[in-house]
């Protein structure tokens, strides 16, 4: 793992003409505050994110976007893998029905950029949520990503306004939801969170192999940029 | 009159030129950087007579000089450039030049001279990442082929194969001994088959068994489907695989349909962004037999040709 090699720059020098990447945007503090996924296919650059509705952006202001990760389970400079990849994208985007909510269960979307459920919950979760979701089936070497069992409701800030906004969102769109298992997948990953785990190649990944590297990516974020 | 590989800085980054008796720090890096590769480069080609590195005046000038007769030297380098090398130690030595030139605010000058010909190559060394080629080598070629032909022979004692008469032409096919032992049953018939085309230049080619098909209709619907797939060169084509997968996963004979799609494309060449998303379209169903061991050998070949040896 080396954390000040790997983590680079929108438009830094030297990047492969195609990738995936983990992406996360930062606030004026230089913590990340917004999670995406980077796709450059042929140097043409995409972002996969969920900033209020799902989008697949192939023009965007990068001046905060993004620090990321390239992640080796799609090949490097692999135009058809990388491809099939921004398409696989294009169908979660076209599909999701998503509703922001610090909800995170383990669900995936499929081959069809369907929704699926894996606890009986509608299509909650936040920007992490929905890239992490989208992520999950191209995982074909690892049963699930996260130990997502290690994040429980104390991850969400006390009063923390996006909590606020995603129950109001939720009730209003589902009001037969059942609570108790909203409540039971209540939790966040943070895009700290979401960034770290890029570095970790042992899998389900734990929280605890997150909070161990995340001084040193927020260190080497401010140093680098 | 020598090809030449010219590194050259002009100015300083306040914009003053740059002497070699008069060089600021910032200069002299970059300059050791330039001459640290082209010494490396010329070793690269060190069975190679006539080599040389030169050193100029005026400004602060590296310069590789070799003879004409070396086609190697500008080949490579013109392969670095248009980002097509494999040669991964070339690609180095010409991008450490090229982080330097990006790096800071010096002037700087790239240029080759080949066969008297010089073209500048500042503009390519600024805008452009040179990247390594990556994948191996591919030494051969290979084709997905349907033939159909009459199969006179079917056997063979340390190697299996099958042998047919396409259109008076005899065709060797290798096989396993369990396809050989099925398709000896019909003997001096007909048969319809898909098959791995693999050549070399100029050498004659191999054809291995991909997958045979009882009718006509069976044959056609393959061969029709697999073809007007490869003329299909824009990104819907993984739309067309993932559709075509989630049609056959919902008829009721979903498992011999799925598989012979699978087998279409279980070969080292085959199109990765076809393989990823066969795979992704049949995750849920990767441990129910028989589709499991086809899973299985798909995601063998996409792990394969993968960096990092994990998909």
């Amino acid at each position: 793992m080396n954390i000040k090699k790997d983590l680079v720059r929108f438009n830094e020098s030297a990047l492969p003409n195609s990738f995936v990447a983990i992406a996360v945007e930062l606030d004026d503090a230089k913590v990340p505050c917004h999670a995406g996924i980077l796709i450059r296919l042929n140097d043409v650059n995409y972002l996969h994110h969920y900033c209020g509705a799902p989008q697949l952006l192939n023009s965007f202001d990068p001046s905060k976007w993004f620090v990321y990760k390239i992640i080796n389970i799609v090949k490097v400079d692999d135009e058809n893998e990388i491809g099939a990849f921004l398409m696989h994208c294009k169908r979660v985007c076209e599909n999701s029905e998503i509703t922001y909510s610090c909800v995170f269960d383990g669900s995936a979307y499929n081959a069809e950029g369907k929704f699926e459920s894996l606890s009986g919950l509608p299509e909650l979760g936040t920007c992490v949520g929905f890239c992490l979701n989208t992520l999950a089936i191209y995982f074909i070497d690892r049963e699930s990503y996260l130990q997502i069992d290690d994040w429980d409701e104390s991850s969400i800030p006390e009063n923390f306004p996006l909590d606020n906004f995603g129950q109001r969102q939720t009730f209003a769109r589902h009001p037969n939801i059942d609570r108790g298992l909203y409540n039971a997948f209540r939790k966040r990953i943070s895009p700290l969170d979401y960034l770290c785990a890029a570095f970790i190649d042992i899998y389900p990944i734990a929280r605890q192999q997150i909070d161990e590297i995340s001084q040193e990516v927020l260190s080497v974020i401010a140093e680098k940029f | 009159m020598a090809n030449e590989l010219v590194f050259k800085i002009n100015t300083d980054s306040q914009g003053n030129a740059v002497h070699l008796n008069s060089m600021p720090i910032e200069a002299a890096d970059a300059f050791i950087v330039f001459l640290d590769s082209l010494s490396k480069i010329a070793k690269l080609f060190q069975n190679e007579e006539g080599v040389r590195i030169s050193i100029r005046e005026g400004s602060a000038e590296g310069v590789l000089e070799y003879p004409e007769s070396i086609d190697a030297i500008s080949t490579e380098f013109i392969d670095v450039i248009e980002g097509r090398s494999y040669n991964s130690e070339y690609v180095r030595l010409l991008k450490n030049v090229q982080d330097k030139i990006k790096a800071n605010g010096l002037g700087y000058e790239v240029s080759y001279k080949i066969d008297n010909s010089s073209r500048d190559l500042t503009t390519e060394f600024k805008a452009k990442n040179f990247v390594l080629k990556r994948g191996r080598r591919i030494e051969w070629s290979e084709k997905v082929d349907f033939i159909k032909g009459r199969l006179f022979e079917a056997g063979g004692k340390t190697k299996s194969n099958i042998h047919l008469d396409v259109d008076g032409k005899d065709i060797r096919v290798e096989c396993s001994q369990q396809q050989a032992k099925r398709l000896n049953k019909l003997l001096y018939s007909d048969v319809r088959l898909c098959v791995l085309r693999k050549w070399k230049v100029e050498d004659e080619p191999t054809y291995s068994l991909m997958d045979s098909y009882v009718t006509e209709e069976t044959y056609l619907l393959f061969k029709n489907f697999y073809q007007d797939f490869q003329n299909e060169k824009s990104l819907d084509r993984f739309d067309i695989i993932y559709k075509r997968i989630i049609e056959a996963v919902e008829k009721p004979r979903i498992k011999a349909e799925v598989i012979k799609l699978m087998r279409l494309f279980d070969h080292p060449q085959a199109d990765r962004g076809v393989l990823r998303t066969i795979l992704i379209a049949l995750k849920p169903l990767r441990n129910d037999e028989p589709i499991a061991f086809m899973y299985s050998g798909l995601s063998e070949v996409l792990r394969a040709g993968s960096t990092h040896n994990i998909i």
